[in-house]
This record gives structure tokens, C-alpha cells and sequence, in this order.
């Protein structure tokens, strides 16, 4: 089940909330979720939801074997029981996604033949094995008390805001929140505001910005045809497109999970914080989902050493870091090619660009992430090498292609007003309208009612574009 | 679990971060305004009055307290400065605040109004069913259960879809969205794209390809067995009809008696995976005139030559497998856009004329029939609809007239057809370009033309089995569904038996724009078997073998002459 769907929004949703309300008691109100959880993720994968909860069990054994290590004062056991449990998630997670990946190229680069597995990646299987990583690395550092109770813990695991599309969220996050949580009326209003403009930001600009893109580049299936003879400013223009379309499908997605969340009493902490108002790539990272990069540092980064073992040790963790992020994203190289353009970026902003753009204005950091960010996402996209070579090459005009051509004028022109409201609301403006609201008591109530109709608008427009079931492309089947 | 609910919250560290610190911050700026204030009662339009501060004087106009020690905030856990800008934004919003949750609990409301007034409605109102006219197809269905259907994922995707589908007033509300949706931009030039618009690289045929001329040799074969459980059979010895045929090779029996016969244990049936339709290939809509009653949308045509040429292969080898006997034709027809693209566009998409002339290069002994020049000259009639990919009757007569000069049979003047009407015929297009309103606005008229000659028409399902009398034209047809007057479908094959007596069977492998050609040949060959690739389960070496066919034509739009996955499905068919 997707959350971009008329089913999910008008009978799934409702019937949630409407029994989870209708629950008095917090362990009623968890069953609840549990078992809408559950039949969630078992809309979409019948069969492997039962891996989930084997999995989750695993991992659940593992934490209190950890528990029980810590106890006793025996680090040697604890460190045992995680590594188990790290080679189990990690397991999982290489055989599922990456299995296919590895088997192909090692016969490109070996001569063996190895048969390729074709394994259908179960949904969301990156998200919560890097939950239940957290988990257990948050057990053993003694972080968060061991969960006990095995319905309590697949209930973190499998809770369905975040199970298939993120964010990453961490059990110290919401350990408490299991046990005690509320949902006052600001939670309530505040949470379906969050998934309304969630739905909004998916359904109305990022479905929509996909048509452009596709225009400009053509559709995955065909192999990106239109690449090789797309022109210069169609090909920048494309990939701003695909910069704003990826924008607004993962925070609209993150914004469903937020709400939801919020409705049902929990806080996930913020994914997205207005990543195009960067004015350097370190910064980018610091708004571009943020529970991943936040995952790496605390999991990764630091136990490799962090920037506490000298300064070349400290590059290469960076690379090894931005590398793995980059991968996780998808079994295919260009999005190991990915991290590892913005681990080079970062590294160097870390050296010495990051100085020298503190001294330049503002402006110019602004342009120059903005440029190199656009310019990673169109690495992003194409996951066909070939493709994204002409892709290059189209950037340039080195295919032979014109700077400019009446098909990429007239998708622009089209689209114009499209991609103008997609850019102003990629910026801060909610915050904004408050300040300026504030300034007098009449615009301050006028700004909370437009609040309330623009809500309803948004809703009802959306749910008309859902009619249309064949234009409602899911980027997450890769993770 | 009992001993973690017992234990009390303050023992679990508070989570901290930046929005608790900010909360902190306006906990105490609250405090601090308690102390300093009394808010006084206040009619409606009349400022508060602030009361005077300690030393007796009215408060300052600066928003900043002043710093004095009693002013000074209260030392302790997560105080943070506030600017003075932003503390005279709170004190401002503090005198709101009293209504924020009344906006609240309106927004809840409201949100939680629509949610479940329209989740209860979409419950229980009536769902509507059968054929959506502007997309052309069925609503889906209610899924029936299955334990496979299930685990494979498409019990729950059937349901999904169902109730997307079957949505009362689906069709007018995606119609007024995409009204609305049309306001992203604005069109320039006069032309506009609807789906997925790509550009292919424009390859130019080389001139050093030779073209392959077949000439087409008047065979008639042997029929070996019929298959149908009804009295009536067919068959055609080789006595009867003079001139070469020298064996063809066959040495089964012909039978020459009436009674039931034997079906052909030899007929595999296959079964296909779902299929790009014509209009996932023709994704691609170019729209001009609009606003204009020459409003004309046209599917957009892409085609790589590597991919016609292995097409021409795969004729290629049905012509290898029926041999000299029978003569294999190709007629690929081009679509509107090669004869009305508006000027602004000329000369970017692939060169229609130069991919059918492609075709012919790499077809051996096959004849390719190249009908591009004729349509052209004709190009001012009405050859081509404005809202339907397909082209019109009229312009099939025109191709079926090229055809039958290059099979050498005889061919009925268009003079010699009743010709009929259907008005109001708003085609595909409707559908493809997302319901714009200028098609429907100005329609097409469906022209049909009804042979004189004495003809009948059985249809077979696509297994060759089980046929049934009808007709050739299904007059009832209107709306969306004009374009199946002739033929009603593409699932069945269907046999047509004229009294045409030169003892030639015709064979069309086709996809729909094959349908319009069907009806002209009615004049030219004794029998017909309609047959489209898509859809037949038979194979078709034994087909043509057990029907005695002495001429098969190839007769498809040019699109599916250069997708992949049409050219499988014809090459999948041929065993």
C-alpha cells in the first residue's frame, strides 16, 4: 500500500484512526497500531511480512541478549551479541538488495558465472534494518533500555508512517512515546495538516514535475531515450526538474510519515529542512535527510573514528561514509558514483572551500551547492551509465545537440507556472506568512483560516489527481 | 511491560532538542509576562492598555525589557537569548493565543470531516461499471479470491484498482483536475504535448541500401484439414484450380467429403503476457489548431532503424517457412503526424516514408507495400481522423487499393460501396491528451463503406475454435468505439467467405489499423482470415497450412512495426 493512493487516504486512514480513538487504554491503542501496521505492509508484500516479523524476533533476542551481556558487566558477550545481530540486519539487507549487484559484477570482472539472483527486494527493507541497527548499536552503548516486550518492539519496527518510505527513526526517538504518549489537539490539527501538505507536495507538483523530467529525458523504461538528443538547457533544465521532483516526493512522503506520526502521538524528528536554501554542500547535508546522514555519522562515521585519528584517517572516513551512503540508495553504481561525489565535495569544502565561501557572499555559496547538487541529481537519475554519460555530454552540447530546442521550450513553457510554485515552496514561506502575519490581529486570524481552506483544498485537488492511477510513480521500490 | 509503565517519566531522560530548548524559552517568557501583566478585559477594536510598570510610569515603547536585575531572567536548564525582535513577535502572538485553539479544533474538524465524509461515501455509495468511452476500456473488477492470487500481490492490487476505478463521476472530476492542472503553464506555437514526449535521434536511410523488389507469383495451395465441429466445411483440391502449383509439399490428405473433421492436434496455443496496447506506444500527442474546429491531435512516431530491420527479419521468416507457394506482403501505415505535423515541428521527429522504405531494404522476397505516396496525394481528403490515433476508412481504401494492384487481384471501386455515416465520433485522442475539451467540441463523423458483393462473416475465438455467424459491421458502434464498426474486435478471427471465386485466401496479421482495411478486400480475394497478433493463440504455420492460405499480409501501423514488443508477439505466433 502506498500513501499517495485514494485507498490509503480514504478507507485505510480513517479506519485507523477512527479504532485507534475509539482505544482507551495505551496497550489497546498499540495493538491497534500493530495490527494496522502489519496488514500495511502485508497489503504490498503478503509474503514477506513474514520475514519482517522473523526478523524483527531476531533482532528483539539480540537486544535482550545485549541487555543481559550488559548486566552481568561482561562487554566481550555484548560485543557478541552485536555483532550478531549486526551481521544478521546487514545480512539481510545485502542478500535482498545487493545480491543481484554482486553477482553481476563479479562476472563482468571475473571469469566465473555465478547465477544472478533475481530477488524482488521486499519494501522498505533499507529503512528498518537500519532502524533495528540503531537499535541494537543503542543497546549495547547503553543508550536505551532493552525493550522487553516483543509487541512493543515490532510495533517500533513495523509502524507504518515510517516502515516503507521513511524517516530513519531511531528507538531512543520514541522509546518513551511507546509507553506514554498523547494526542492533545494541536498534535491532532498540526499532524493532519503535516500529511495534507505531505499529499499535496507528492500528488500535486512532484507526479506532476515527473512528466517534465520524462519529457526532457524519457521514461526509465525506455532506457532514457530521450537523453542522447536532448539540448543543453533541456538537459540542466531537466535536471533542476528531477532536483525539485526528488524534493518534493521524499519530503512529501516524510511529511505523511510526520503527521501520521504526530496524529498518533509520537515526534519523529525533522527530515528535511528547506535543502535548497543551502549555501554549501556541508550544509546541504545538514538539511537533506537528515535521520540518513545522522544514521552514518552515529553508526558509522564515529566508530570508524570520527576526526579523531588525524587528518587522513579522518578523509578516508569520509569517503568510506559518503561512499556507503551513496549506496544505500540503490544496487547500481551511479549511486556509489553519487556518494562519492559529494564525499569529494564534502571533503573539499572541509579542507578549504568552506573558508573561502565564508568570505565571498552568500550569494555565491548559494549558486555554486545549488549547482553541484543539481548536477548530483542528475547522476541520481540516470542508473543507466550509458545514459548518464549523454547526459554529460548533452550538458555541454558535445552530442551534437543544439543549446535549445522547441520540445524542451514548449515542456517549460507549460510548465512554467508549475515549476515557479515549486521553487517559492521549496523555501521557508510558511515561515514567512507567520512573520508577516503576526504584525496585526486581523492578518494573523485571516492567515490561520486561509490556513484551513488552503488545507481543504489541497486535499480535495489531490484526491482528484489520484483518479488518474497510471501517473503516481513510486521512487521507493528501490529501497 | 507493567514495571516500565509503573516507572515514573522523570526517571527517563527528557529528550532535548531544539524544539524543547524554544519551548523552554517561551515557558519562562509565559512566566515572565504573568508576573509583569494582568491581562485586562477588552472590548472588541480597542488596543490593551498596557498597566504601568513597577516605577509607576507607562511601559516602554521598546519591546526589550529593560535590564534590571528583577528583569533579568531566571538562571536555570535551557534558557536561551531571544532576540528582541522575536520576544516582541511572541508577546504579540501571546495575545492570540487564546484563539489558537479554537483554529485548531476547526482544523481538525474540518480535515476530519473530509477524511471520513468522503471515505464513508466512497464505502457506500453505488460503484459504477463496465466501458469508460474516453479511455476505451473496461473498469476493472472486483478481484475473486485466490490463495495464489493473493501471495502473488494481485488480489490486493485488484482491489486497489477497483476502487479507484469504479469511483462514481471518475471520468468528470479527473476531467475537471486536469482543467485545473492546465494552468501550469501555457502553450506556445500553437502546439502542445500530451505524455511522455521524447526525441529520437532523426536517422537518414543511406542510399547505397538497395531496394529488395519482390514480385508477387499467383499460388494457390493445398488446405489440408478443417477444424470446425459444423457441417460445413471447405475444401479445395488442387485439381480445381490450374496454373503452377506444383506440390506444395504436403502430403496429408485433402478431404473432399462433408461431415465433422478433425482438429489439427498440431495447433499450439500460447499464451502471452500482458502487452504494450497501440496507446502506451503512442504516448506521445502533439496537439495543433486548438480553439479551432481543425483541432488535431496526432500520435508522435520514434523509430529506430535497427528495430525496423528486425521486424523486416522476422517476415523474413515467415516467408522462409511458407515458402514460394505463398507470397508474403508487408503494408506498414503510417500515422496522421507524418502528413499534418504543424511547420514549427517539421523535420524533428523520425522521417516516416524513410522507416517504411527501411523496412523494405531488409525484406527478402517479401513485398513491401508502400502506400506512404498514395496517402500523401491524397492528403487534402479525409484520410486521417483529428481525434483518433487511427486512420480513417477512406484512407484505408486508398492503401487496400495500392495493395491489391501489387497482389494482382481484382478491386471494387469505391463508387460501388454504400456509404454510411456515424456523427459525433470523438476518438482516443480524447482520452490520450487527458480530456481536452477541443476534441470533443469538434468531433469526428465515422464514414463507413459497405461492399456490394455477397460476402459472410464467421468469427472464431482466438484459439480457432467455436465460430459464429455475424457480421462484418457492427452499425450499433458509437462514441469512443466507432473505429470497431468494422470488425466489432481485435480478440476473435474472423473469416470471411465471398463470392469472389479466384481461389485466393488471404491472411491479415494485423493490429487495429489493419480492421479498415478488411472490407475493400471483401472485392478481391475468396476468403479472408482476419487475424490479430496480439490476441490469437494458434500457431500460425499450421494455421495457414489447415486454411490453405495463398497470400499473407502483414498489415499493421508503423508504430508497431518498430516496438519491440509487437515485433515478438509476431514472431512468438509464428511456431
Amino acid at each position: 500500500m502506498v500513501f499517495a493512493d485514494l485507498f490509503f487516504i480514504y478507507l485505510f486512514m480513517p479506519l485507523c484512526l477512527l479504532i485507534y480513538f475509539l482505544s482507551g487504554s495505551i496497550k489497546a491503542r498499540n495493538t491497534v497500531l500493530l495490527v494496522f501496521s502489519l496488514i500495511f505492509y502485508a497489503w504490498g508484500e503478503p509474503v514477506w511480512v513474514l520475514m519482517l516479523i522473523a526478523y524483527s524476533f531476531l533482532n528483539f533476542k539480540t537486544g535482550m541478549l545485549i541487555g543481559r551481556a550488559r548486566k552481568k558487566h561482561s562487554p566481550r558477550a555484548a560485543k557478541r551479541a552485536l555483532m550478531l545481530a549486526v551481521i544478521v540486519d546487514i545480512g539481510v539487507l545485502g542478500i535482498f538488495k545487493y545480491s543481484g549487484f554482486f553477482a553481476e559484477n563479479l562476472n563482468a570482472l571475473l571469469p566465473v558465472s555465478i547465477p544472478v539472483p533475481r530477488i524482488r527486494l521486499p519494501i522498505g527493507i533499507s529503512f528498518y534494518t537500519f532502524q533495528t541497527l540503531s537499535y541494537s548499536i543503542d543497546c549495547y552503548r547503553g543508550k536505551v533500555k532493552v525493550q522487553r516486550d516483543f509487541g512493543k518492539f515490532l510495533l517500533y519496527v513495523s509502524m507504518f508512517p515510517q516502515l516503507v518510505a521513511g524517516p530513519i527513526v531511531r528507538y531512543s526517538t520514541i522509546s518513551s512515546e511507546i509507553d506514554r504518549r498523547n494526542t492533545s489537539l494541536k498534535d491532532l490539527s498540526d499532524g493532519f495538516t503535516r500529511i495534507i501538505c505531505g499529499i499535496g507536495k507528492k500528488v500535486i507538483i512532484a507526479n506532476s514535475l515527473s512528466t517534465v523530467v520524462n519529457g526532457c529525458f524519457g521514461t526509465r523504461e525506455s532506457g532514457y531515450a530521450g537523453v542522447g538528443n536532448v539540448s543543453a538547457l533541456g538537459a540542466f533544465f531537466g535536471a533542476a526538474s528531477v532536483a525539485l521532483w526528488y524534493y518534493f516526493d521524499f519530503s512529501g512522503y516524510s511529511d505523511i510519515a510526520i503527521g501520521l506520526g504526530r496524529v498518533f502521538g509520537f515526534h519523529f524528528d525533522e527530515n528535511f529542512k528547506y535543502p535548497y536554501l543551502c549555501d554549501s554542500i556541508t550544509d546541504f547535508w545538514r538539511r537533506w535527510h537528515i535521520s540518513l546522514s545522522s544514521w552514518f555519522r552515529d553508526y558509522v562515521y564515529i566508530p570508524l573514528g570520527g576526526n579523531r585519528k588525524g587528518l587522513a584517517r579522518q578523509c578516508l572516513n569520509i569517503m568510506i561514509v559518503w561512499a556507503l551512503t551513496g549506496f544505500w540508495h540503490g544496487a547500481s553504481w551511479n549511486f556509489m558514483l553519487w556518494g562519492i561525489y559529494f564525499g569529494v565535495m564534502l571533503l573539499i569544502e572541509k579542507l578549504f572551500l568552506l573558508e573561502k565561501l565564508k568570505k565571498l557572499p552568500k550569494a555565491v555559496g548559494h549558486i555554486y551547492a545549488l549547482f553541484m547538487v543539481i548536477i548530483g541529481w542528475g547522476i541520481f537519475h540516470f542508473d543507466n551509465l550509458h545514459a548518464l554519460g549523454l547526459f554529460f555530454r548533452a550538458l555541454v552540447c558535445a552530442n551534437g545537440n543544439p543549446v535549445s530546442s522547441v520540445i524542451t521550450r514548449s515542456i517549460l513553457f507549460s510548465n512554467i507556472f508549475l515549476i515557479a510554485a515549486a521553487v517559492l515552496l521549496s523555501l521557508p514561506v510558511r515561515q514567512w506568512i507567520r512573520k508577516f502575519a503576526v504584525k496585526n490581529e486581523k492578518s494573523y486570524y485571516v492567515a490561520k483560516s486561509m490556513g484551513i481552506v488552503v488545507n481543504a483544498a489541497i486535499l480535495i485537488l489531490s484526491s482528484m489527481m489520484l483518479l488518474n492511477n497510471t501517473n503516481n510513480p513510486f521512487l521507493y521500490f528501490r529501497f | 511491560m507493567s514495571d516500565q509503565i509503573k516507572r515514573n517519566s522523570r526517571n527517563t531522560p527528557r529528550r532535548r532538542n531544539f524544539q524543547s530548548d524554544v519551548q523552554d524559552c517561551l515557558n519562562i517568557l509565559d512566566r515572565h509576562h504573568e508576573e509583569m501583566h494582568v491581562p485586562e478585559k477588552r472590548s472588541a477594536g480597542r488596543p490593551a492598555r498596557k498597566p504601568l510598570n513597577r516605577n509607576g510610569q507607562p511601559p516602554r515603547r521598546k519591546t526589550a525589557a529593560p535590564e534590571r536585575p528583577e528583569n533579568r531572567r531566571p538562571a536555570g536548564r535551557n534558557v536561551c537569548r531571544v532576540s528582541a525582535e522575536v520576544s516582541g513577535m511572541k508577546r504579540k502572538k501571546q495575545q492570540y493565543r487564546k484563539y489558537n485553539k479554537v483554529f485548531q479544533a476547526v482544523n481538525a474538524s474540518v480535515c476530519a470531516l473530509l477524511l471520513f465524509g468522503i471515505g464513508l461515501f466512497l464505502l457506500i455509495a453505488k460503484r459504477q461499471h463496465g466501458f469508460i468511452d474516453s479511455e476505451n476500456r473496461n473498469r476493472a473488477e472486483f478481484p475473486s479470491f485466490s490463495v495464489g492470487s493473493y501471495f502473488s500481490g494481485d488480489y490486493t492490487d485488484g482491489i486497489v484498482r477497483y476502487y479507484t476505478d469504479t469511483i462514481p463521476g471518475r471520468e468528470k472530476m479527473r476531467s475537471a483536475a486536469n482543467r485545473i492542472t492546465a494552468h501550469f503553464g501555457f502553450q506556445k506555437d500553437d502546439v502542445s504535448f500530451y505524455g511522455n514526449t521524447v526525441q529520437l535521434e532523426k536517422e537518414t536511410l543511406s542510399e547505397d541500401d538497395s531496394a529488395v523488389t519482390s514480385k508477387v507469383t499467383v499460388y494457390i495451395a493445398t488446405r489440408t484439414t478443417t477444424t470446425t465441429t459444423d457441417t460445413e466445411t471447405t475444401s479445395v483440391s488442387s485439381e480445381d484450380q490450374s496454373s503452377e502449383s506444383s506440390g506444395s509439399g504436403t502430403s496429408s490428405t485433402t478431404s473432399a467429403t462433408t461431415g465433422e473433421t478433425t482438429t489439427t492436434t498440431a495447433m499450439t496455443t500460447k499464451v502471452r503476457t500482458q502487452m504494450a496496447d497501440e496507446g502506451e506506444i503512442l504516448n506521445n500527442i502533439i496537439v495543433s489548431g486548438r480553439g479551432t474546429p481543425n483541432v488535431r491531435a496526432m500520435p508522435m512516431f520514434g523509430g529506430r532503424f535497427d528495430i525496423g530491420k528486425r521486424y523486416a527479419e522476422v517476415l523474413n521468416k515467415y516467408k522462409e517457412m511458407v515458402g514460394p507457394t505463398v507470397n508474403v506482403y508487408n503494408l506498414s501505415a503510417p500515422l496522421s503526424s507524418a502528413f499534418y505535423m504543424p511547420s514549427n515541428l517539421a523535420n524533428k521527429f523520425s522521417d516516416q516514408h524513410d522507416c517504411i522504405k527501411n523496412i523494405g531494404n531488409n525484406l527478402k522476397d517479401v513485398i513491401n507495400v508502400d502506400v506512404f505516396d498514395t496517402l500523401e496525394s491524397h492528403k487534402d481528403e479525409y484520410i486521417y481522423y483529428r481525434t483518433d490515433h487511427h486512420w480513417s476508412t477512406l484512407g484505408a481504401y486508398y492503401a487496400a487499393q495500392k495493395f491489391a494492384e501489387e497482389a494482382a487481384v481484382p478491386f471494387a471501386d469505391l463508387s460501388t460501396y454504400e456509404k454510411k455515416q456515424t456523427d459525433n465520433f470523438c476518438g482516443t485522442m480524447y482520452g490520450y491528451t487527458k480530456y481536452l475539451e477541443d476534441l470533443k467540441t469538434y468531433p469526428d463523423t465515422y464514414y463507413y463503406y459497405k461492399p456490394s458483393n455477397q460476402y459472410s462473416v464467421r468469427y472464431f475465438n482466438d484459439s480457432f475454435q467455436k465460430p459464429q455467424e455475424s457480421t462484418l459491421f457492427f452499425e450499433w458502434a458509437k462514441g469512443v468505439n466507432c473505429y470497431s464498426t468494422v470488425l466489432g474486435g481485435d480478440k476473435n478471427i474472423a473469416e470471411i467467405t465471398t463470392d469472389v471465386g479466384n481461389g485466393r485466401t488471404l491472411v491479415i496479421i494485423k493490429n487495429s489499423y489493419g480492421n479498415a482495411l478488411v472490407p475493400y478486400f471483401v472485392g478481391s480475394f475468396e476468403k479472408i482470415y482476419v487475424v490479430d497478433f496480439r490476441y490469437v493463440k494458434v500457431g500460425m504455420k499450421d494455421f495457414f497450412k489447415q486454411i490453405g492460405a495463398t497470400d499473407v499480409l502483414f498489415g499493421m501501423a508503423i508504430s508497431s512495426c518498430y516496438t519491440n514488443q509487437h515485433i515478438n508477439a509476431i514472431e512468438e505466433i509464428m511456431k
